[in-house]
């Protein structure tokens, strides 16, 4: 090697880009660089099989809606009359306890 | 044990960028092939498995993908002859007037020798690698990159020769 060839070889490069180093190992998933998993979200329970959500999805749609259309299509219940309301054993009850509650209280 | 690419990169990233720099006289494709090169090894690390020089072998894929990087572009020789064209800064910028003057004019005499040639004198000035060495890297026979170099080096003594002589 000759002293022009040794002069050559004294002239410095410039450096790689200071970005490149952190755009190839910033994010990446590489030996040396663990990323850490994060904790699950609820999409991440719900996305694994979403052909079978999406499925369950569709089945109660068609139910919803049968039961609508089934309900159109029916003849509208009887009105209860008065007599009935007063004589159904739900609302005896309830005036039964309504009545039992007062006498209570004035007792106490 | 999987190789510390970071560490790969800081040892070679470096000459490789120098080596990509003047080979491709083009900032964008030196980076490109650059990151090419890393993210393929990040992929597939077991490439390295086994090699004995890893500055030898980076340097053998840098080559390879800037080559193949140009033929995707155009035909090799006449797009990195017109990239050579283009004024490229391959040095870090020097303290002295004289040393300015001089890497400006090594910048341009460089880009005046065929990219065959460059990349042969690239290795063995800057990477002082042996004609062997530089045979394998770039695919080529020992004695064509002996004569490549010479070649090359005759015509930057023509072209920096007055300058050499005057900073002496």
């Amino acid at each position: 090697m000759n002293d022009f060839e040794r002069k050559l070889r004294l002239q410095a490069f410039r450096p790689p880009p200071p970005d490149l180093r952190d755009a190839l190992f910033g994010r990446a998933e590489i030996p040396g660089n663990v990323i850490q998993p994060s904790p699950g979200t609820w999409r991440d329970w719900f996305w694994p099989s979403p052909q079978a959500w999406a499925g369950l999805a569709a089945i109660w749609i068609v139910f919803a809606v049968l039961v609508v259309g089934d309900r159109d299509n029916s003849p509208p219940p009887p009105a209860l009359s008065a007599t009935q309301i007063s004589a159904s054993p739900t609302l005896l009850s309830y005036h039964s306890h309504h009545d039992l509650d007062h006498v209570l209280e004035l007792a106490n | 044990m999987p190789p510390d690419l970071r560490q790969l990169y800081d040892e070679h990233a470096p000459a490789l960028f120098a080596f990509l720099l003047n080979f491709t006289r083009r900032e964008a494709d030196a980076r490109d092939v650059l990151q090419d090169l890393f993210l393929k090894l990040i992929a597939r690390p077991e490439h390295l498995a086994g090699v004995q020089s890893a500055r030898a072998f980076l340097l053998r894929l840098a080559h390879r993908l800037a080559i193949d990087a140009h033929r995707r572009r155009a035909t090799q020789e006449a797009a990195i002859e017109r990239a050579a064209a283009e004024s490229v800064a391959l040095f870090l910028p020097a303290t002295s007037p004289d040393e300015t003057a001089f890497r400006a004019a090594l910048t341009e005499a460089l880009a005046e020798l065929p990219a065959d040639q460059r990349a042969v004198v690239h290795l063995k000035l800057w990477e002082q690698m042996t004609f062997a060495e530089i045979a394998d890297a770039l695919d080529i026979p020992a004695n064509t990159a002996a004569s490549r170099y010479r070649y090359g080096l005759d015509k930057l003594q023509a072209l920096l020769r007055p300058l050499y002589e005057e900073l002496r």
